[in-house]
C-alpha cells in the first residue's frame, strides 16, 4: 500500500487508491446507523460520560452538551464526505480537515469495536478488514500531523 | 450539582470547529477537579498522545508519558483545574473519542 498522506504547504496531501475510496465510502453509513436501533453499544460508547459517581451531574452535563457534540460530529462527517472522493485524484486537506478525518476515523473504529465487543471479535472478515484499514489509515495520518504540529 | 450556568465560558469545541458556550449553576472556584482519562482497547497510542498535545497543550514527551501512564495503570489524571475548566477539558477529550471523566482532587 502506498502512503496515503504526506505533509505539504497548507496541510496534508492525501492520495487514495480507488479501492480505498470505495472502502471509506462505507464510513458515513456506519456512523449514521448509530442509535438507530436499541440497544446499540456504539451509541453508549459515543455518548458523554463525565461523572461516573454522580448520575444527576452526568445527565445534566450530557443535556447541556449533547447538541454541541452532535453538531461537531456532523461538521466532521461533512468535511470527511466532501474530501474523500477527491482523494482518488489527490487532494490537500487543511489541518482542520485532517483533524476532522482523525475524529471520523476514531468514531468509526469505536462504533465497530463497541458493536463487536472487543477488537478482534468481528463477526465478518469484511468488518475486520475495514477496522484494520481504518486503524492503519489513522496511524498514518497521526504520524504526519504529529510531525506538522509545532 | 455544579455544572456551569452562572458564568459563561467560551470554548473551542474541537479542533477547527466553532466555539461553544457552557453555563454553570454554581461554580466553586476554589475546588480542584481532576480530568481522568481511562485506558481503552481501541484508541491508538499515537492518537491519544496527539490529542493530549493538541487539546491540552502538552509537549510530545509529556503526552507520551501520560499515554503510557494510562496504559500501564488503567487510568491517570491528565490535567486538573477548576470544575469549569475541567468540564471543558473533559468534553474536548471526549469529542476526540477518549474516555475522560471528572473527580474531585
Amino acid at each position: 500500500m502506498s502512503e496515503p498522506f504526506a505533509p505539504c504547504a497548507g496541510g496534508v496531501r492525501m492520495t487514495l487508491a480507488n479501492w480505498e475510496v470505495e472502502l471509506l465510502s462505507l464510513v458515513p453509513a456506519l456512523l449514521d446507523s448509530v442509535g438507530k436501533y436499541e440497544p446499540d453499544p456504539a451509541a453508549v460508547r459515543l455518548d458523554l460520560h463525565t461523572y461516573p459517581d454522580d448520575a444527576a451531574a452526568d445527565a445534566e452535563f450530557r443535556r447541556l452538551l449533547a447538541n454541541e457534540l452532535e453538531h461537531g460530529r456532523a461538521a466532521d462527517r461533512s468535511a470527511f464526505s466532501l474530501t474523500v472522493e477527491a482523494g482518488a485524484d489527490g487532494v490537500v486537506l487543511s489541518t482542520a480537515e485532517a483533524e476532522a478525518w482523525l475524529r471520523v476515523l476514531t468514531e468509526a473504529r469505536l462504533v465497530q469495536s463497541a458493536r463487536a465487543g472487543l477488537p478482534g471479535g468481528f463477526s465478518s472478515e469484511s468488518d475486520q478488514a475495514l477496522f484494520d484499514y481504518l486503524s492503519w489509515l489513522q496511524g498514518s495520518l497521526v504520524e504526519i500531523l504529529d510531525e506538522v504540529l509545532p | 450539582m455544579g455544572l456551569i450556568p452562572a458564568r459563561v465560558g467560551l470554548v473551542g469545541f474541537a479542533i477547527g470547529v466553532s466555539p461553544i458556550r457552557l453555563r454553570s449553576a454554581s461554580v466553586d472556584c476554589m475546588e480542584t477537579w481532576n480530568v481522568v482519562v481511562w485506558n481503552d482497547e481501541v484508541n491508538l497510542a499515537a492518537y491519544v498522545a496527539y490529542v493530549f498535545r493538541r487539546v491540552l497543550g502538552m509537549s510530545r514527551t509529556e503526552a507520551t508519558e501520560a499515554m503510557l501512564d494510562i496504559h500501564r495503570r488503567g487510568s491517570a489524571t491528565v490535567i486538573s483545574g477548576t470544575r469549569e475548566h475541567s468540564e471543558l477539558n473533559s468534553f474536548r477529550l471526549q469529542v476526540h473519542g477518549l474516555l475522560a471523566t471528572l473527580e474531585r482532587a
